[in-house]
């Protein structure tokens, strides 16, 4: 599993820089004096594939200096909560406007997530909504989503 | 040439709707938001806070009016949020070249023939300028020399696709030459590299052209517009018509607002617009840009646009930008 | 000169004005602080409470705005990690760092001050060879452009970890800058026909994601109780050694910082990662740069802060602005009814000397407001970082839909985010992707510009004096560490 996912970020750009070869296709490298619209994507697909392989090479060897350090399971479970919280909200924010729906996603953060006291949580959600209301909408005059009813 | 007819069409259709029936109007309730699709300090933006501006302190307009920039490439970002809010009464898109010359790069549905057409107030002519050394008296001169040499003048200018683009275009057309048209990031990177002697050709509104001029840091070949201005200095400039390069083209701006807009509300703000344009102080701000203050008004507004949308059509797809 | 510099601070001096001055910069530095809305942003938002003031008053109190913001960046790349815009990466690099150690005030004090000196620095150089340096700028063109936007491409690959990785987060910033449209020809690259991509991705939602975001994931890991950051009162202020180290430090970032600012087409974060680089060169720990380093601090902040100070040097006397805020500078002068471009030196000469007065009034404000509030600002780090982390979270978020109004830029910040956080896991450094995203399209466009000022010829790189000593530099960049691997003494 680790060994893995040290070759993750190799394999990863392996395969971002055949998508980029694949995804400028019909474009020009060369374009009458000077380099076209595919002239950069090419290179950086050939360097992404050169720099990628001898990634790898060293790993294989032993060389590389590289340490991942990777979470524990609970440690993990909270990453992931928060990023499908953080999509939730960006979900909700067009629905219960900004301000609500920022509240709300403070809340669920403290509260379950982290697992916080309840009364400095709600002060917490309290202070940053009304401070984003203020401070954003109402001096700098940005018109942050409203409710959609 | 096809642009030469397309504005007078424009201009005949102008003066004769002008004097139609008095239309129904309606003021929209509450504040009031200018859709910019470029960031602050580009020119829509400038003539948007400024019209805004004289719009609140004369009080033409009661609603308190703000300027919001929607900037993203291509004023797009801009556009779409309007096209978003079909019948909305407060809110306005501002109307310039990249809102016309997007949908046909991209390949997307035309903005102009969707949005409620309100007014067209303020146009710029572009002057051609070279560099102060150069030996060319004139616009022929240029033509003469890139004629025997085809592709070496080369023309710093804004974005691809751009009024710069366009102009170019239009000569290349005219003129039966070929230019080499060096695009930049923006206006102001494409005046540096004029300004460092890099290239022939750099086009620039009048005002920034007699600036360059008075500096001695540009020389002027032409202005592309119909007819000589009269104010001192710019006078002497000869048009590219007249020296038998036929070319006319103007940068203009207006307004429009979201498709489906009650026709009364659109009437009140074409009526507003109009009141603005007539304070003095606007007509200062003209004076002092060297701008033109021609007012078009809903449905003349409407067949102006669709006529400059024909010319950036035709001149795109001659480029090979338009998809 | 002398009597116009003195009729400028008298005109500064008038008490109305002294009070807009105050305002903008303290305006400038709450704006500033916010992340995701940058100087230019912040500017444009508040350019309408100008209006009614006198043309001078206004353009001050925007510049001070402007200034104000440099700082106000500051402390977001500090304190959170966020860099607010380009210039403050080579802040966050070794700020955060320092402030993670307890030393966020030591970070905090020392940008507040190097600003001050390069920006008092700039200023005087502004007053003095403003007409000259403008002509210098002049010459940096396409190929001078493309050859330092590769130096910095390449300087990039020896930021944080093993050469290979950080060269390979590179690779990745640049293809990220790929996508959207051609910067120079318009036509569509890898948008994949999604609408919200056909601008390309931005700088501030990667920055966002990439380090807020991902920094703040990465600390909802640890199983064990958050303890808020330690700030000893006694670590708060800088020590006679920090400022030994940093007094040549700040002087270098100042001067790279001008010159890199007069350049219509480079800006701040070009010379805020050329000083960072050239400070690891003439520092006596480089090992520190990168995990703490206060003279690396000291001579990004220097840099950022000259260089926006030397944008104004074009725009005041050539009328194109150099940076995005230098931008709305300009606009705001149309506004209040004045002309820029090459006359206004001569036609406005009273209020171009009084703005430039006030900038040096308004960063001996700065001053005053930052260094003794280093340690207040500081002891936010004192709040339990889990009631910290969900606040960091939302208003970055805020920000950056703040910035273009479009739900887009969020969605790109969460991907960004889980992006970076990734990243930290795996050990690859993520300074050089956000660097290289920003100067990508600079090195495209400028290469193509280039050779077609040519006509396709390369020559032009060597032919134009200084872009013959940058492609020196270029080779000798690429050369050196291929040399010092062979050189290397065998044991």
């Amino acid at each position: 599993m680790t060994k893995f996912l040290m070759a993750a970020p190799a394999i990863f750009m392996i395969t971002l820089a055949l998508g980029v070869i694949l995804g400028t296709q019909g474009l020009r490298f060369w374009d009458g004096m000077t380099p076209g619209a595919r002239f950069l994507p090419g290179w950086l697909a050939g360097a992404a594939i050169v720099l990628s392989a001898t990634l790898l090479l060293t790993q294989w060897r032993g060389t590389d200096a590289g340490a991942p350090d990777l979470p524990d399971a609970p440690g993990a479970r909270r990453v992931g909560a928060t990023l499908i919280a953080l999509i939730i909200l960006g979900l909700m924010i067009p629905v219960l406007g900004m301000v609500p729906a920022v509240a709300i996603f403070i809340l669920f953060q403290l509260l379950i997530v982290q697992r916080a006291a309840a009364l400095p949580s709600l002060v917490t959600a309290g202070i940053i909504s009304v401070g984003i209301e203020m401070i954003f909408a109402r001096w700098l005059g940005v018109p942050l989503p409203a409710p959609f009813f | 040439m096809s642009k030469t007819l397309t504005l007078t069409v424009a201009m005949a259709l102008a003066l004769s709707v002008g004097t139609g029936v008095a239309q129904e109007m309606r003021a929209p309730v509450g504040p009031i938001e200018f859709t910019v699709g470029a960031g602050a300090g580009g020119s829509p933006d400038v003539i948007m806070r400024t019209v805004a501006q004289i719009m609140n302190e004369e009080g033409i307009v009661e609603n308190p009016i703000v300027v919001q920039n929607r900037s993203g490439a291509g004023h797009s970002n801009a556009y779409n949020h309007v096209l978003g809010i079909p019948g909305d009464e407060n809110t306005l898109l501002t109307l310039a070249s990249p809102v016309f010359t997007t949908p046909i790069v991209q390949g997307t549905p035309s903005v102009i023939d969707q949005i409620t057409p309100i007014a067209g107030f303020i146009q710029s002519e572009l002057m051609l300028l070279t560099t102060p050394g150069s030996d060319w008296a004139g616009l022929q001169d240029m033509v003469a020399f890139a004629k025997e040499n085809p592709g070496r003048v080369r023309v710093a200018g804004g974005a691809s696709g751009g009024n710069d683009h366009v102009a170019t275009g239009l000569i290349e057309t005219a003129a039966g030459i070929t230019l080499t048209y060096i695009p930049h990031e923006s206006g102001g990177a494409a005046r540096a590299t004029f300004l460092g002697g890099n290239v022939e050709l750099h086009f620039a509104t009048l005002s920034e052209g007699m600036e360059q001029i008075g500096a001695g840091t540009a020389k002027p070949l032409g202005i592309l517009s119909a007819e000589r201005r009269s104010e001192p200095g710019v006078a002497d400039i000869p048009t590219a018509t007249e020296q038998g390069v036929d070319v006319v083209y103007t940068q203009f701006w207006g307004v429009g607002g979201p498709a489906d807009l009650d026709p009364a509300v659109a009437a009140w703000w074409a009526d507003k617009f109009r009141q603005a344009t007539e304070t003095q102080r606007w007509k200062d701000g003209l004076a002092a840009n060297l701008q033109l203050g021609n007012f078009y008004a809903l449905d003349e507004a409407g067949s102006y646009f669709a006529a400059e949308q024909d010319t950036f059509r035709s001149v795109l797809t001659q480029i090979g930008l338009a998809k | 000169m002398i009597d116009a510099l003195m009729q400028g601070f008298a005109v500064a001096f008038l008490p109305e004005n002294l009070l807009f001055i105050f305002l903008g910069v303290l305006m400038g530095q709450v704006v500033g602080a916010l992340p995701g809305l940058g100087p230019a942003a912040g500017m444009a938002l508040l350019l309408p409470l100008t209006f009614g003031l006198e043309p001078a008053t206004a353009i001050m109190m925007l510049a001070g705005i402007m200034y104000g913001g440099q700082y106000g960046g500051t402390l977001t790349s500090v304190l959170i990690n966020v860099p607010g815009e380009a210039s403050g990466v080579m802040t966050a690099m070794d700020g955060h760092a320092m402030a993670r150690q307890g030393r966020a005030g030591a970070a905090l004090s020392i940008a507040a001050i190097g600003s001050f000196i390069a920006g008092v620095g700039a200023v005087i150089a502004v007053a003095i060879i403003t007409p000259p340096l403008a002509s210098v700028g002049l010459r940096f063109n396409a190929p001078e452009y493309f050859l330092l936007a590769l130096l910095g491409i390449i300087a990039v690959g020896s930021l944080g970890g093993t050469p290979i990785r950080s060269l390979l987060a590179g690779v990745l910033g640049l293809m990220v800058a790929l996508v959207g449209v051609d910067p120079l020809t318009g036509t569509p690259r890898l948008n994949f026909g999604i609408p919200a991509l056909y601008q390309g991705i931005d700088f501030i939602p990667v920055a966002i994601g990439v380090f807020g975001i991902a920094e703040v994931l990465s600390s909802l890991e640890r199983t064990e109780k958050l303890e808020p950051i330690r700030t000893r009162l006694k670590d708060m202020w800088l020590t006679a050694e920090d400022w030994t180290t940093c007094r040549f430090s700040i002087l270098r970032g100042g001067v790279i910082g001008l010159f890199v600012g007069i350049m219509p087409g480079a800006g701040a974060s070009v010379a805020s990662l050329l000083s960072y680089l050239a400070e690891r060169k003439f520092s006596k720990q480089p090992e520190k740069f990168g995990s703490g380093a206060i003279d690396g601090v000291a001579a990004a902040e220097a840099a950022n802060n000259s260089a926006a100070h030397g944008a104004l040097i074009p725009m005041l006397s050539l009328g194109i602005p150099g940076n995005a805020s230098s931008a709305v500078l300009l606009a705001a002068l149309i506004l209040h009814g004045i002309k820029p471009g090459p006359m206004l030196m001569t036609q406005e000469s009273t209020l171009v000397w009084a703005l430039i007065a006030s900038m040096v009034l308004g960063n001996v404000f700065l001053l005053i407001m930052n260094l003794p509030m280093a340690p207040v600002f500081a002891a936010l780090l004192r709040i339990p970082y889990v009631y910290l982390a969900p606040g960091i979270l939302v208003i970055s978020l805020v920000g950056a839909y703040a910035a273009t109004l479009t739900m887009a830029t969020v969605w790109m910040c969460i991907f960004f985010g889980l992006l970076g956080w990734v990243m930290m896991k795996l050990d690859i450094p993520r300074a050089p992707l956000v660097l290289a995203l920003v100067l990508a399209p600079l090195m495209e466009t400028s290469l193509r510009q280039a050779l077609l000022l040519s006509f396709g010829s390369p020559m032009i790189f060597v032919e134009r004096p200084i872009s013959a000593v940058l492609v020196l530099a270029v080779l000798f960049a690429l050369i050196a560490p291929i040399a010092r691997l062979f050189l290397r003494p065998r044991r």
